[in-house]
This record gives structure tokens, sequence and C-alpha cells, in this order.
């Protein structure tokens, strides 16, 4: 045998050295860093992205000296503050009937909310606005039907409390998902000792339960904030017919409605946005934690419900309203809607939206557009997230800090300012000109903005995996490559596919990336719903997300069938790791002589 | 079937933790050599870098006559490439996998053919008993079912060198002793060379061929397991091989094959067999078992009559632990079963007087003298 050589430090597994981080980093560079790089380096040039142009201060004195943009700032703390109210509250109640009651309808909760979460803005944007339009939109129009009444408006949705309800109706799924965990995990044994001690259940509920998840609810209000000023679909869809504008989608309409677009003075907001969501997300971490947010303790306790009484009966109504608010009207409406042969009509319904959808080109081009961004997309940002969460997690290198901190950095970065951000990097970056207006740089954009949520979904099983599988196969004469594929891959594949299939649900449904970096030819399906519903052809764009919304559905199941194969690998994993001497073991027979062993080796 | 070489090894870790310091050691082709030593002494880290699972800051690992770490001259063979396998404390088999694929598997790596894999993981799986547990998830096994598929594994593609940490630490008592049996059985039908990591001083005095005590990353004594049991170098050898009686004393007489020492701050002598260089007056510390405290002795055995009082007497079945005040000191004495019976028990109570005779062969004489060591407390052994 030869000698191995090694340069400075030798190399026990892959991306264990720096040396062997450099492609993973670049990688990551590129597409997560480079692009605030150039959002940065852009604001402060006096010209468009890929012309010549001169430093200067004017995009920002532009941008900040005009008092739409205070307005706009002001609305969109409004929407976010007010959002962020309704849904921890209402999330807070749900999480607490679901995990500690005995409530009637709770077990149906936590699956609905997921599906919530995973519905598209988009979807609450355009279902809501038909269903809270002032003229013909159902609520209205049944409303009036049965009280008889005639220009009654009972709820118009293009106005604040529109804007301020539909976005509410997501951010109670996102903090009750957000929330469910901590309160699932709350040890009974806390409450039974405060009820022990004299305090009544009211008071033990806000003196104990409150405070022993409330650094979960902190957290949860803290995120919910942060997504509350991304908001972009529902406030586009919205509040523009209402003349209500937020930062997003006043950064937006400095790029698309305003000729020449003003990319300069876009990005001097965006920076704003930016530095108030990372001062926000660091405030998270800082309260709890980068990863475990949902942890309250790693024990397993008692957990049985409450018996709250009469109270479930109100919960059970709770439930049923948002059931009704946040999928069964939404739904229906935008059913409705897509049979109708022109909105509100109150003629026969018919397939007519979808004839037409079919025979139209466009339509298709974007069906199949959107299909390669969501799958081909999904894959590419999973291997990046596998890939970027291994490294971190075995490398003995310094600059795994560095790769960790790119990996987590879309997350604090607006998707509408990830897109114009994008529209920078590959404008200005010579060579990477040719792929803008292709639907290359729509999946790349997706791919950074699915980043943070595929490195969470591979992060429990690679965090899972013990370090002594991997160098059990290395000793047994696996390479680090072999290793790999043979032991790694295999064993987290289950949680790989599900992530996959959940990142490829949100980026089918993502509008933020497409409204800005796509042309005529690399449209996708929300692209095209959005772009039909603001032209009138309402009931065009509710057959197209019908569609959209049937494909989601597939996507979905095979999604929560592979995550419930994830969850029995994970737990198979665990028990082998937990499996300590049992009474069978030394129970069965042990005749094995060491003359036997000795023989049979010879032969 | 590699003798190992191992020249002033040291491994630093990234946040500045000096683990292992400068440890020289000449394993021999097929011999087995067990790394004893308290917690976090380096053992894990020695072994670990013999496997390439851990890359030396300093020194050189030669297998046989090719040099496999050596950091100066940038050289470093991958755990793959060295012949080698591993078991691990927590057997970590592969859960995705059969009891039979995670046998097969270093097979596969090394390319044998199918046929001859079935034969070989087959007759491997025979050894540890589980031949029928073949096709079975790796995951449905109990834990000392795993430790012995994980032995299969790493003895199913005859590596010249077989590494163990700590194998047998999560068995209970019972399976230990048959697993101890399994893995020397293993060892002498292989041939391979063998090192093994235990803090467990019984486990390594019933295994090896030689033992080697380390201590905050440095060798203090490489020896069979009869000469450490018998003559420990040190103070903390002694101590860690279940010498309970540790304490400093002064040469007071000399003889030609014996010499006299006084414990210090006590009337106690003992007389000592051998030779020695020390002259009169020089420090020596000394160190006895409990159990060669006896109450009776052979009627040609040499010893020392001890006057104490019992300040402490634990009964523990095989054995009666006793805390004595003897001469201003504190021993420690057990008395086994066959003495006990020779006793009214009433007289072993605690306050009571007692005399018993210490062997006076069984005594050392540590080399060192350690000023600031009288008790053996740090490591209480159960089974001296
Ligand atoms: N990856 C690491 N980074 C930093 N320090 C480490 C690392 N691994 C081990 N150490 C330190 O090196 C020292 C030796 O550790 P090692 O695992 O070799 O001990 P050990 O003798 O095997 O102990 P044990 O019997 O507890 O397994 C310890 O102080 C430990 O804290
Ligand atoms: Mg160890």
């Amino acid at each position: 045998m030869s000698e191995v050589k090694f340069r400075r430090q030798p190399h026990t597994g892959p991306f264990s050295t720096g040396l062997s981080l450099l492609p993973l980093l670049l990688v990551s560079f590129f597409l997560f860093a480079m692009p605030i790089v150039m959002l940065i380096w852009g604001a402060f040039r006096n010209a468009s992205p890929g012309t010549k142009a001169n430093w200067s201060f004017d995009a920002f004195t532009r941008a900040y000296t005009t008092s739409e943009t205070w307005i706009d700032f002001r609305n969109s703390i409004a929407l976010s503050l007010s959002v962020t109210l309704i849904a921890v509250v209402v999330g807070v109640i749900l999480a607490f009937l679901v995990a500690r009651t005995t409530t009637p309808l709770r077990t149906i909760v936590t699956p609905m909310m997921a599906a919530v979460v995973a519905l598209p803005p988009l979807f609450y944007g355009i279902s809501w606005g038909m269903l809270g339009q002032k003229d013909v939109g159902l609520l209205n129009t049944t409303f009036r039907h049965i009280f008889g009444l005639d220009s009654f408006v009972l709820f118009n949705s293009n106005s604040w409390a529109g804007l301020i309800l539909v976005s509410a109706l997501k951010g109670v799924a996102f903090s009750f998902i957000l929330l469910i965990g901590p309160f699932g995990a709350m040890d009974r044994s806390l409450e039974e000792a405060s009820q022990i001690s004299g305090a009544n259940r009211l008071t033990t509920l806000f003196r104990v339960d409150l405070m022993v998840l409330s650094p979960a609810i902190i957290g949860t209000t803290i995120l919910s904030i942060v997504v509350g000023f991304e908001f972009f679909d529902i406030p586009l869809i919205l509040g523009t017919p209402a003349k209500i504008k937020v930062f997003s989608t006043r950064i937006y309409d400095m790029i698309d409605q305003q000729t020449p677009a003003d990319y300069g003075g876009a990005g001097a907001l965006s920076l704003l946005l930016v530095a108030i969501v990372i001062v926000l997300v660091i405030l998270q971490w800082r309260i709890l934690g980068k990863r475990n947010f949902t942890t309250v303790t790693g024990k397993t306790h008692r957990t049985d419900p409450w018996d709250i009484g009469k109270w479930r009966y109100a919960g059970t109504a709770l439930i049923a309203v948002y059931v009704l608010l946040a999928v069964v009207l939404p739904m229906f409406q935008l059913l409705l809607g897509s049979l109708q042969s022109f909105f509100g009509s109150q003629g026969p319904l018919s397939f007519i939206n979808y004839h037409k959808l079919f025979a139209n080109a466009n339509v298709l081009q974007a069906l199949w557009n959107t299909l390669l961004t969501a799958l081909v997309g999904g894959f590419l940002a999973m291997v990046v997230a596998l890939l970027v969460t291994y490294a971190v997690a075995r490398s003995q290198s310094g600059w795994r800090k560095a790769l960790d901190l790119m990996g987590w950095l879309p997350f604090a970065v607006p998707g509408i300012i990830l897109a114009l951000a994008i529209a920078w990097e590959y404008v200005s970056i010579p060579g990477l000109k040719h792929l803008y207006g292709t639907i290359w740089i729509v999946m790349l954009a997706l791919v950074v903005t699915a980043a943070p949520m595929a490195m969470r979904s591979v992060q429990p099983a690679i965090g899972q995996l013990a370090r002594d599988l991997e160098e059990s196969a290395r000793v047994s004469g696996a390479s680090g490559m072999r290793m790999m594929t043979t032991i790694v891959l295999p064993l987290i594949a289950p949680s790989f596919l599900s992530g996959w299939f959940l990142v490829a649900i949100l980026l089918s449904g993502n509008l933020t990336i497409p409204i800005l970096l796509s042309t005529p030819t690399s449209q996708t399906v929300p692209l095209v719903v959005y772009t039909l519903y603001t032209q009138g052809q309402v009931t065009q764009a509710s057959a197209l997300f019908v569609i959209e919304l049937l494909l989601l559905g597939i996507g979905f199941v095979l999604a929560k069938g592979i995550a419930a194969l994830a969850a029995r690998a994970m737990k198979r994993q665990r028990d082998l790791q937990q499996a300590k001497l049992m009474a069978i073991d030394t129970a069965e027979p042990q005749t094995t002589e060491p003359v036997a062993l000795a023989k049979a080796q010879s032969s | 079937m590699k003798p190992v070489t191992i020249n002033g090894l040291e491994k630093r870790y990234a946040d500045g933790t000096y683990a292992v310091r400068g440890i020289d050691l000449v394993i021999g082709e097929g011999e087995f050599l067990t790394l004893l030593g308290p917690s976090g002494c380096g053992k894990t880290t020695t072994l670990r870098c013999l496997a390439g699972l851990e890359a030396p800051t300093g020194g050189s690992i030669t297998f046989g006559d090719q040099v496999v770490a050596d950091p100066e001259h940038n050289v470093f063979v991958p755990p793959e490439k060295r012949d080698i396998s591993m078991v691990f404390q927590n057997y970590a088999l592969w859960p995705h996998m059969t009891v039979f694929a995670n046998v097969a598997y270093p097979l596969k790596m090394a390319k044998v053919r199918n046929a001859e894999i079935k034969d070989r993981v087959a007759a491997s799986l025979a050894l540890v008993n589980l031949r029928e547990r073949a096709q079975q998830p790796a995951s449905q096994l109990s834990g000392g079912q795993q430790q012995r598929v994980a032995l299969a594994r790493a003895m199913v593609g005859r590596p010249s060198l077989i590494f163990f940490d700590e194998p047998l630490s999560n068995l209970d008592a019972k399976l230990r002793h048959t697993m101890q049996e399994q893995i020397r059985a293993a060892h002498e039908s292989l041939g391979s060379t063998t090192v093994y990591v235990t803090h467990d001083q019984q486990e390594a005095l019933a295994l090896s061929d030689r033992i080697v005590v380390m201590d905050q990353g440095k060798i203090l004594q490489i020896g069979t397991p009869e000469e450490l049991y018998r003559h420990p170098n040190s103070h903390f050898v002694a101590d860690f091989l279940g010498y309970q009686n540790i304490m400093d004393a002064t040469v007071v007489g000399v003889d030609a094959d014996s010499y006299t020492v006084q414990l210090n701050d006590s009337d106690l002598k003992i007389k000592l067999q051998g030779k020695t260089e020390k002259k009169v007056g020089a420090p020596v510390t000394v160190a006895f078992r409990s159990a060669h405290l006896r109450l009776d002795t052979m009627p040609d055995e040499q010893f020392t009559p001890i006057d104490a009082v019992i300040t402490q007497a634990t009964y523990r079945g095989r054995d009666l632990l006793m805390v004595l005040e003897a001469h201003g000191k504190t021993l420690r004495a057990t008395l086994d079963e066959d003495e006990m019976v020779r006793v009214d028990r009433s007289q072993l109570t605690e306050g009571a007087s007692i005399t018993l005779k210490l062997l006076a062969d069984r005594v050392v004489a540590l080399p060192d003298a350690d000023p600031d060591s009288d008790t053996a407390e740090t490591f209480e052994s159960e089974d001296m």
C-alpha cells in the first residue's frame, strides 16, 4: 500500500475540513448571500441594474423622503400587529383546546391547520376577494337574500377589515402549528401541583400554563410579526382595490407599476424591511434558541386532558367558525366561481371555464412550469439543505458557522425582496444575464425561498443520525462517498422525501417570485391565476386554482404518507439506540463455545 | 496480524483540549492489548486515532511497515484503507438493514463475491448464535443481541486489527461475562491484533495479554495483567487496580533480602520482602489490598500482626468490608466467607477489637513516593 497524502488536515468524513466545505460554501454564497450583497450594492447606485451608474444616495433620498413610504410603513406595522394579535390569541386558545381538553372536534384541528399553512396565501386572497365582494360576493348575497335586504353590505373584503381578517386566517394556522408542540409537551403535574396548592383552574391556567409556555408564545408572537411584515399576496389582492398599500406591495409597485421601474428605490426600501426582520429573528433566537423553539422539555410526561365542562362547547363553536371561514367557505366559493359563466352569475353552472383553460396554450405552459419548478426546485432545495445541514453537523472546520448562517439568511428576507435581489444578481453579473427571463431563474429563486423550510425538514433526521453509524461504515471499509450513499442517504430518505413534497407544495403556490421574475413564457400557475383575477376573469382564475388545489391535494397526501414513514423510520433508529439488554436475551441459550467459534472461523 | 507502532502520539482537539499527550507503544502481532483508565483519560481518542476516525495532531502511527498517520509528514490513511474493524459501545448497527446486511457490509466493501459473502456471514452469525435472526431488521434485537451482531460484523472481514471501545458497558453482568469469552475466542481464532478500551479493571484483567493504564492522556504503566495486579508502579495504578490501602512510610531497616518500613505518623512497622536500593530514612509508599489483611494465615506465610478497632463493617454477600482504626491509621480489610464463618459475627461489629495478619509478601512498595497521598478514596473498588 502506498502512503496517502493529505493537505494540512486529514479527512475523516466528507466536509470535515475547510477545503472540502469549499464547494458547498461557494454554492451557498451564490444562492443565499450574493443576492443580498447585490441588493445592497444596487441601492447605492443611481441607475437600473445592468446599466452604467455612479455611487449615490439618490435612491435612499428618493424612497425615504416620500410621505407615501411612511404611510405604507405604518400600514405594514398596523397589519402585522393586528394580525399577530388575533393569530396568537386564537392560536393559543385552539392549541390549548386541542392539547389539553376534551373539546369535541379537537382532533380535526391539527390536520386542518397543516392544510391551511400549506394552502397558498393567493388562495385566501382570491377566494375571500370573491366571498366578500360587495355586490356579488357569496357572503353578501346570501345575507341579503335571507333578510330580504336590497343593498346592504355585510362584509367587504377590499377593506382594512377584510385585509386583517383574511390574513389572520392564515396567521392563526401558523401560530397554532408553532404552539401545538409545546402545549402538547406541557407536564400535567405542574397543573396539579398548582391546584393542590389551592389555585383554581383559571388561576392555574394563567399563572402556570401560560407562564410555563410563555417562551413559546413570545417566540411565536415574534415570528408572527415577522411573517406579518412579509405578507404580500393578500395585501396585493385585497388591499390594492381599496387603495391600501403595505411596505411589500409598495416595493413591488416601484418596480412593476412605475415607468421607469425604480430598482434603486425599491432596494433602498427593502433594506429597512430586511433590517427589521433580522432584528426580530435575532430577538426570537435569543429568547428561544435557534432550532428547538417548540420544545418545552424532552421528557415524556403525563398529558391527560383537562375536563373544562361546558366551556368545551364554546371551544367547539370556535373551531367550527374557524373551519367555516378558513376552509369551507373559501373552498365552496372557489368551486362555485369556477363553475359560473361570469362571477356572480345566477345562470346554470358549467365546466366552460375548464374547457377554456385547457384550450389555452399559456395555461398549459404555466402548469408545466409550475410542476417543473416545484418538483425540480423543491428537490434542489432539499439537496442543498441536506448537504448544508449535514456539513454543519459534521464538519470540524470553523467555516461551518458561515455555512450555517448563510443557509438561514433567506429566512430573514421577505419573498418579494428576494425576488428583487435575485433580479439584481442575474442582471448585473455578466454571464448570468441570459438566464434572466427564463424559467430557470424563477426556479433558482424558488430554491432560495424554500431553503429554510427544507433545512428545517431534514434537521431532525440528521440530528438523530448517530455518528457511530457512519463511523462503523468507515471502519468497515466504506469511503466517505460510499458511506453517504449506503448509510446516510437511506436513513434520511423518508424525511428527505416528505420534506421534498412539502417544499414542492409551498413552491407551487408561490406568487411573489414569479410576479417579479417571470416573463410571458416563464409564468407559473399562481401568476396566471393572479393575472386572470385582476383582469376580471375571476371565474377562470377560480377554475385554474381548483386545478392547482387538486394537484396540491395529491402532493399533500403523498407528503403526509411519506412523513408517516419517516416518523416510523426515526422511531426505529431511536429504539435501536435505546435497546438495552432484555430478559429474553439472557434467557436465550448461550451455547457458543470458544472451540466452535475457532472451528467455524478457520473453515 | 500486524504489529502496531505508536510514536509520540498527540491529539489536541479544535477547542484546545489535549486528549492525548505523547503516547509511545508497540503492540505485537496477534496481541490483545487493553487501554485501561478512568473516564476522560484519552482511551477513546487514542483508539479513534488508531482507527483513523480522528486525526492525530502529533506523533505517528504505523501498521506493519505502513505509516497510517503522521501529521508532520502529511500522511493520513482514511479508516476504510486501514484494514480494520471496530465494535462500538452503542453497537452502531444500521437500522435500515437486516442483521444479514449489517454483517455483510464489510465484505461488500471489500468486493467479495456474493456466494462467499453468504457463507461467511452465515458462519459469522453462527458464532454469535444469531444465525436464525439473519433476516430480521437489526432494530428488532435486544441490546445483547445487537452487540453480538456488531461482533460478527467486526470479525467477518478477518481484519488484521480489531478495535473495541467499551463494547460491553451497556450489558448486564452475566451477559458481559459470556461476551468476554466470545471476544477473546474471536481474537484467538482470527489471530488478529486487538486493541480494547475499557474502564473496568476486571474486564481488562480477564481479557488482555497486556494492559496499558492511562491517565490524563499519558501512559502510566504497561504490563501483563499479573504484573499490573501484583506490581503497580504508582499510586494511581495501585489505586485503579484495587489497592485499597496506600500509605506513605519511611525505611527504618534494610537487610539482605528484606527491609522494614514504618508508616508515617504511626508506630506500625511492616517487613517487606526483596532487596531495596533505598537507605534508612528514605520515604516510600506502600500498598496492599484489603483481602491481604487476614484472620489466619498459612503456616509458612510471613505476616505482620495488626491490632485494630472496627469503625465500620459492611456485609456485601461474598465478603465483609471493614474500615479499621489501627496504629493511628485508617485501613480497609475484607473477610471472605471462609474467614467469616470462623469468627463469631458479634465480634465483627462496629467498635469491636480485632487482630489481623497482614501478608508481608503481598505488600508492594511503589517506586516513587507521592507526597500528598495517604488514603485511597478515589477509586473505590468492589471486586478485589
Ligand atoms: N471532539 C472533542 N472535542 C473536544 N474535546 C474532546 C472531544 N472528544 C473528547 N474530548 C476530550 O478529550 C478527553 C479524552 O476523551 P476520551 O473520549 O478519549 O476519553 P475516554 O478515556 O474514552 O473516556 P470515557 O471512559 O469516559 O469514554 C476528554 O477530556 C474529553 O472531554
Ligand atoms: Mg471513551
